[in-house]
């Protein structure tokens, strides 16, 4: 047994001895729920968002051993979600495996959007969909436009023009003003 | 006053988050069948003991291999300091201590305040220090001051509110050093450190003429892609050393399985038509396959 009791002192920190990568429990716990509403946003279906985020994980689960060794591994999750969830096959495939799934039991999922706020991400989702995933980034998520570059693996300024873009089209048709963020 | 395209998007974005913050979420992290890494196939049990201690998930960290020894830290007294905050004395303008200042007046009780600058306790009672372990996963326990919070590395192990706390580490082969540190609310910090030593099983000496071959995987990323030329990238495991080969009517390519196990291949399908999903094939030298799916949607 080591016992150990001395005054506050900077405690060195050797990173050679300790440490390392997060467990995939913790992470999962963390970014869930948030790459849930990402699913969701880009979707579209309450129903097979949910299954998106957690093939995303899965996928993130097989080779964890690698990706927690990443700066960002809540980066390369949204990346894959974010594909996954614009895609139509992939969506159909979630939703089937999702609404399957779902037969039978009572359990309380997503719950329906306001007819404003769903008629609004509808309008995102018919956007080209790489505005439609930086839309979605930086709005549900909170991204910064260097976060979402990294995300979808383009450059600062692409990721801003597909912002920008994306805002325009979206005031234009909803009949406001685009805004000054980003 | 008009609204603007991001207080729309805003509210949209609130509302969405709402949906699904309300909502019950039926996913469980996945399962360790879903693992195909060596490191995870170990990972599981010992999550599963951990919760069984705490009820709770805990961290998992992974302590590299240190070559220098680590010898006990020492014990060492500490203090608590009693510091007073005002000065007992006498009061202006209160006629019972209109006495000459020469007087005692004893110090009041409340008039002090306490210093925590007593660092936490912390100690390890489980492995002992020194112990040859067979397993590559170890929970790690110990006891500190309730409320202290426990780190191994920048890795927090969970205290329970008696200031038992405990967190699962993976070992390296060989001598592995791991050490915590115990902080309070007022920032004292205790350090305790043990080194254990993993030692693997002995391995089964049969002799077989036949070698096992490594477990066959392969994956898919995104199954589809918006990008022109579209692409995925492949992953598993296999025979170290072995080539891994996919090909698909679009586009195919080789990837070597590395030492550990493991290979990863980018895969571009250049002439893949739009919207037409087509099957892509992944074969190892000793003729064990996978199929995916893939489509290009364009964007």
């Amino acid at each position: 047994m080591v016992t150990a009791g001395t005054k506050p002192e900077p405690v060195p920190r050797d990173e050679e001895l300790t440490v390392a990568y997060e467990s995939f429990e913790n992470f999962y716990q963390r970014e869930f729920r948030d790459v849930v509403g990402l699913a969701y946003a880009l979707s579209g279906s309450r129903f097979g968002a949910e299954d998106l985020a957690q093939e995303a994980f899965i996928k993130a689960h097989e080779r964890w051993d690698r990706i927690s060794g990443y700066d960002k591994p809540g980066a390369w999750v949204r990346r894959v979600v974010a594909n996954l969830a614009v895609s139509r096959f992939r969506r159909r495939s979630a939703e089937k495996k999702a609404l399957s799934r779902l037969a039978g039991e009572r359990q309380q999922g997503i719950s329906d959007l306001e007819p404003e706020d769903e008629e609004f991400w509808q309008m995102v989702r018919d956007l080209p969909k790489r505005q439609a995933q930086a839309t979605a980034l930086f709005y549900v998520e909170d991204r910064s436009v260097a976060d979402i570059a990294e995300i979808l693996e383009c450059s600062s300024s692409t990721a801003k023009v597909h912002l920008f873009r994306a805002r325009q089209a979206l005031a234009t048709k909803l009949g406001l003003e685009v805004g000054h963020e980003s | 006053m008009s609204r603007d395209i991001d207080d729309r998007a805003r509210q949209a974005a609130t509302g969405l988050k709402q949906a699904v913050g309300s909502a019950e979420l039926t996913s469980k992290p996945p399962a360790a069948a879903n693992r195909s890494r060596p490191l995870v196939a170990v990972l599981r049990p010992a999550m599963i003991v951990a919760l069984l201690l705490v009820g709770t998930a805990v961290g998992v960290a992974v302590v590299r291999d240190s070559s220098p020894p680590v010898t006990t830290i020492p014990v060492v007294p500490t203090t608590t300091a009693m510091v007073p905050t005002t000065l007992a004395g006498a009061i202006p303008n209160d006629p019972e201590s209109a006495a000459p200042t020469t007087a005692y007046v004893p110090p009041e009780p409340s008039t002090t305040v306490a210093v925590d600058v007593e660092a936490p306790l912390l100690e390890v009672t489980s492995p002992e220090d020194g112990a040859e372990l067979e397993t590559k996963t170890v929970a790690f326990e110990g006891i500190t001051e309730p409320g202290a919070r426990v780190f191994a590395g920048r890795w927090e192990a969970e205290v329970d509110s008696s200031g038992k706390w405990h967190i699962v580490l993976i070992l390296n082969d060989g001598a592995n050093v791991a050490r915590f540190t115990a902080s309070d609310a007022a920032g004292n910090e205790s350090v305790a450190s043990i080194t254990v030593h993993y030692v693997p099983g002995e391995k089964t000496t049969t002799t077989t003429t036949v070698k096992e071959l490594a477990e066959f995987t392969a994956h898919a990323t995104f199954g589809s892609c918006s990008e022109t030329p579209p692409y995925d990238i492949y992953y598993g495991t296999g025979e170290p050393g072995s080539m891994v080969s996919i090909t698909s009517e679009y586009g195919g390519g080789t990837a070597e399985v590395g030492e550990e196990g493991g290979w990863e291949k980018k895969v571009v399908f250049e002439t893949a038509p739009p919207n037409t999903p087509f099957l892509v094939t992944i074969t190892d030298e000793s003729g064990r396959s996978a199929q995916f799916e893939f489509v290009h949607e364009p964007a």
